[in-house]
């Protein structure tokens, strides 16, 4: 089970598709629910999502304006991607007929 | 990026963030920081870097924390699980902490005590005593002065604040009603002495109190004990069943680590009217304290300048010039008016203390690391599955934790319960309650913080890089008996425990020697009673009564008593005095008996002739030292002068007795008939029928004194008064001597523990293959044989020295012959081989089947 944040972050990731890094991620994770994340719950979710083995680090190429030091990038994992798929599904499940109207009836 | 991040709050985020991520997430913040510089200015971006950091640093150490508890969860649940399986070897462990750290609490209370020496004064840095010193004599600088000094300082020098004297009241007989009662803890002082020093009032002001000569000022439990529930003020005292005082204040108890100590007060003057001092004489010098503190913007070296020669001005020119200074109170305990002091003893109480602490962290570390071979199957399988260095260190250190604070705990208890015992073997009234010290139980926790930390490294370094590979062989020997950084603890741990034996043996064997020390005169057979008034008037009358009892072989009267008759008189002169000899001898009034009552022998000449009482003080008897101190060849028969007196003749030499407690020489003596100093009745009684004759005397006391309480006292325990407080050294220096040895060997007993139950199966083999018991006892004790042998040789020399030192302070002392070593030396070994023997023995002694049919 993914949480809410998680799932965000996941899906930022792969929006991204490869040029997913700090300050990308944040930039893509407001774009996309409006939320501001600092780095350090940012970074606190990366770790979260590495150690469940959901996303990858990969090193960039070296680049001129940090002195010659890699960029860290994240890739989605296989079961990343499974587990977005079941996000998904699962979402749709829980959701099944039910739209805003449904809350209007008191 | 020409614009640098703030720095603190980079440097926040460099420590808050794990190390993985670290690069990375700087990076990060960096990149996007620049873009924010470039886009709306440096300033903005600064600012916005430091919300940032603000705002990341709770996440991200609440991401941290969370992951160490669970870990830290996990490492304690295994830590229980570890000791309930090694259940031995945690009781051992915690007892030889727990009372190392009890210990160590202990000494610290006792070394606070010590430094803390009048810190209960506010003003301690500001209170200095005005001394007397000589520039051609530094040892003898100290408070002797005449009476009228210290109101004339201040009144004539207007940079003194406050001025007061203090002097010790010695023994008062003290009566409320029909309570009657010697105290012995009194002092008569000026009023200012409560502006100087600060004692807390329960009733009325003390300082105007003492303003009235005929008042007294009490404390709390001197009122208590005289007057009950009852409100004291108002109320009238009797001292010395003449003069009636009115108490005029009580007093909160002063604290026992105070220099200036009372249990009442009198106003100074009473000095003079108890004593027949006069106060205005600037002749005579008396042993009061004289304190002053200094008004604002004067510098104390600067104002002993000016005092220097105050004395010069009223002292005969004939003398040897003496000068005065101040000398600060704060520090006097430690150090002494010549460095006399307890400092010594500070010293060596926290050296014993960190000896003991030592030998709990030795054993500590001996059995965690004896242990890791057991262990290593299960620290292998951990790395196995991915437990770092880091990770096992944490676990060990976790272990670790939990015998600490409980051994914390413990030790707390454990001073708690037996405080009053140790404050009556140190002669201390030290209180102690958790709550009401938190300083110093904070420091005894980092303590055992630290002793954890220190105990812990080795064995958390020494388990942590075991390979896996080796360590899940069952072969495998890692921290196995024949580990040398062991043995070298064991020696250590030994060697201490010798040193400390040998110096309880040394000062023991030496206070038994100044115990049996013949002073040259009949010490056995003395007794003495203060001379009151009543006893000295009619003294005479009372001598031939007493002299009627056949058990009493003879009664004199003397100033002092004959062990500690030191009483420096100057002002002498005799016929041929070498112009560089001081006219300074030791003053003894004595009566014509004295020296046939004390044993006293006569080497030229004889007592006294006259039974004058009319203070002629024309017969002087000397002792031999003085024969060489007066440089005079043979004084027989020379005129010697004393003071203003006419002269008179020596008619008597006497052999050396020991006048002074030995720590010091024999000290040059003269004798003469002063009534006037008669202090004490001397009696020398044969030791049959005692108790009738002490019933024979106080009758006879009785009769003459109905008013005064009748106590009679042997000499020989005034004497062993003299050494009380390096006797109490003594026995807590034996206490911790014994608590080390017993946490040495509790050390030694688990490692036995442990080797035996690690050969086992070897000593099985051995007996089945026909070894006998004694020859498997001797196998395995003789690994610790050697470390003792060795550890004794390490400790002979240190102990040597430090006994050497300690014994330098008394003047009569016994050598250090090599037996004290060898006997030390065997007794540690004997106990030790005890400890180890127990299970060597039981397992030599087990059927061999067990132990095969094993593993």
């Amino acid at each position: 089970m993914l949480s809410k944040a998680e799932e965000i972050v996941l899906l930022a990731i792969w929006r991204l598709d490869g040029d997913a890094y700090g300050v990308t991620i944040r930039r893509q994770v407001k774009k996309d629910s409006g939320k501001v994340y600092t780095y350090g719950t940012l970074y606190g979710l990366l770790r979260q999502l590495a150690s469940k083995e959901l996303i990858e680090k990969r090193l960039g190429p070296p680049t001129p304006e940090k002195g010659g030091r890699r960029k860290t990038y994240f890739d989605l994992t296989r079961n990343g991607i499974a587990s977005l798929k079941e996000a998904i599904t699962e979402h749709r499940r829980v959701w099944k007929d039910l739209g805003e109207w449904s809350f209007d009836k008191t | 990026m020409s614009t640098r991040p703030p720095r603190l709050a980079e440097s926040l985020m460099r420590r808050l963030s794990w190390p993985e991520d670290r690069e990375s997430l700087l990076d990060n913040l960096a990149e996007e920081y620049g873009e924010r510089a470039a886009a709306r200015g440096p300033k903005r971006a600064g600012w916005w870097y430091r919300f940032q950091a603000a705002k990341s640093a709770l996440p991200l150490i609440g991401f941290e924390t969370y992951w160490r508890t669970v870990m830290f969860s996990h490492y304690l649940k295994t830590a229980f699980r570890h000791h309930r399986k090694q259940r031995n070897y945690f009781l051992i462990n915690l007892a030889g902490l727990a009372i190392g750290l009890a210990a160590c609490l202990f000494i610290m209370l006792w070394v606070q005590d010590e430094v803390g020496f009048d810190a209960c004064h506010n003003r301690l840095d500001d209170i200095y005593f005005v001394v007397q010193y000589r520039p051609d004599d530094p040892g003898r600088t100290g408070p002797s002065l005449p009476a009228p000094l210290i109101p004339e300082l201040k009144a004539t020098r207007p940079e003194i604040e406050r001025a007061a004297r203090y002097l010790d009241a010695r023994r008062r007989l003290f009566s409320v009603g029909d309570k009657t009662a010697y105290e012995s803890s009194g002092g008569f002082a000026d009023p200012e002495l409560f502006d100087i020093f600060s004692f807390s009032s329960l009733a009325s002001d003390p300082k105007t109190a003492l303003k009235d000569p005929n008042t007294i000022v009490l404390t709390q439990s001197l009122a208590r004990r005289y007057f009950g529930a009852a409100d004291p003020v108002g109320k009238t005292v009797k001292l010395e069943n003449r003069y009636v005082f009115t108490v005029g204040a009580v007093l909160e108890d002063i604290p026992g680590n105070s220099t200036v100590r009372f249990d009442y007060l009198l106003p100074f003057e009473n000095f003079g009217r108890f004593d027949g001092v006069e106060l205005d004489n600037w002749g005579r010098y008396e042993g009061y304290l004289g304190f002053v503190t200094l008004n604002r913007n004067v510098r104390p070296d600067s104002f002993s300048d000016k005092i220097r020669d105050e004395l010069r001005r009223h002292e005969d020119p004939a003398h040897k010039p003496t000068f005065l200074k101040l000398h600060p109170l704060k520090g006097i305990r430690l150090r002494g008016f010549n460095h006399d002091g307890t400092k010594t003893s500070v010293w060596m109480f926290s050296a014993i203390a960190a000896l003991v602490l030592l030998i709990a962290c030795i054993n500590f570390v001996n059995l965690t690391t004896a242990q890791a071979v057991k262990r290593a199957a299960e620290i292998g399988l951990r790395k196995v599955v991915g437990a770092s260095k880091t990770v096992i260190r944490r676990q060990i250190y976790t272990e670790l934790a939990v015998v600490v604070t409980a051994a914390f705990f413990v030790a707390i208890g454990l001073v708690a319960a037996f405080l009053p015992k140790l404050n009556a073997l140190s002669g201390k009234t030290i209180a102690f309650s958790p709550a009401g010290k938190t300083g110093l139980v904070v420091i005894v926790l980092g303590l055992a913080v630290f002793t954890a930390a220190v105990s812990g490294l080795y064995p958390a370094f020494c388990l942590s890089s075991l390979r896996p590979s080796r360590a899940m062989k069952p072969s495998a020997s890692t921290g196995s008996s024949r580990s040398p950084f062991r043995k070298s603890l064991v020696v250590v741990q030994f060697a201490i425990s010798v040193v400390l034996i040998i110096s309880t043996f040394v000062f023991s064997l030496q206070m038994r020697y100044i115990k049996r020390k013949e002073l040259g005169f009949d010490k056995a057979h003395l007794m003495y009673l203060e001379l009151s008034e009543n006893l000295k008037t009619r003294f005479d009358g009372v001598k031939q009564e007493l002299l009627r009892n056949p058990e009493i072989r003879g009664v004199t009267t003397s100033v002092s008593l004959p062990a500690n008759a030191l009483n420096l008189a100057g002002g002498l002169d005799w016929e041929g005095r070498p112009a560089d000899v001081e006219g300074q001898l030791n003053f003894v009034s004595v009566d014509k008996d004295y020296f046939q009552t004390v044993g006293i022998e006569f080497v030229e000449g004889g007592t006294f002739q006259s039974t004058a009482r009319n203070q002629r003080l024309d017969e002087f008897i000397v002792n031999e030292k003085a024969v060489e101190a007066m440089k005079v060849g043979n004084p027989m028969g020379r005129s010697f002068k004393m003071w203003d007196r006419p002269p008179g003749r020596v008619i008597g030499i006497v052999k050396n007795v020991h006048n002074a407690p030995l720590y010091q020489d024999i000290r040059p003596a003269f004798y003469v008939q002063f009534p006037a100093f008669y202090n004490y009745l001397i009696l020398n009684v044969k030791s049959e029928r005692l108790p009738q004759t002490i019933d024979f005397i106080r009758d006879v006391y009785e009769k003459v004194n109905p008013e005064y309480p009748f106590e009679v006292h042997f000499l020989d325990e005034a004497i062993d008064r003299y050494y009380q407080s390096e006797a109490q050294r003594g026995s807590l220096i034996t206490a911790f001597t014994g608590l080390a040895l017993f946490i040495s060997c509790l050390g030694l007993f688990g490692l036995s523990l442990f080797l035996t139950e690690q050969r086992t199966r070897e000593i099985g083999i051995r007996k089945t293959l026909g070894a006998t018991a004694s020859h498997l006892v001797g196998l395995m004790l003789k690994d610790f044989l050697w470390l003792v042998a060795l550890a004794n040789l390490v400790a002979w020399p240190a102990a040597y020295y430090v006994m050497k030192t300690w014994l330098q302070k008394f003047a009569y002392r016994i050598s250090l012959g090599p037996s004290i070593f060898l006997i030390s030396g065997l007794t540690v070994m004997a106990v030790a081989l005890a400890t180890a023997g127990f299970r060597a023995v039981k397992s030599a002694l087990a059927n061999p089947v067990h132990a095969l049919r094993q593993v």
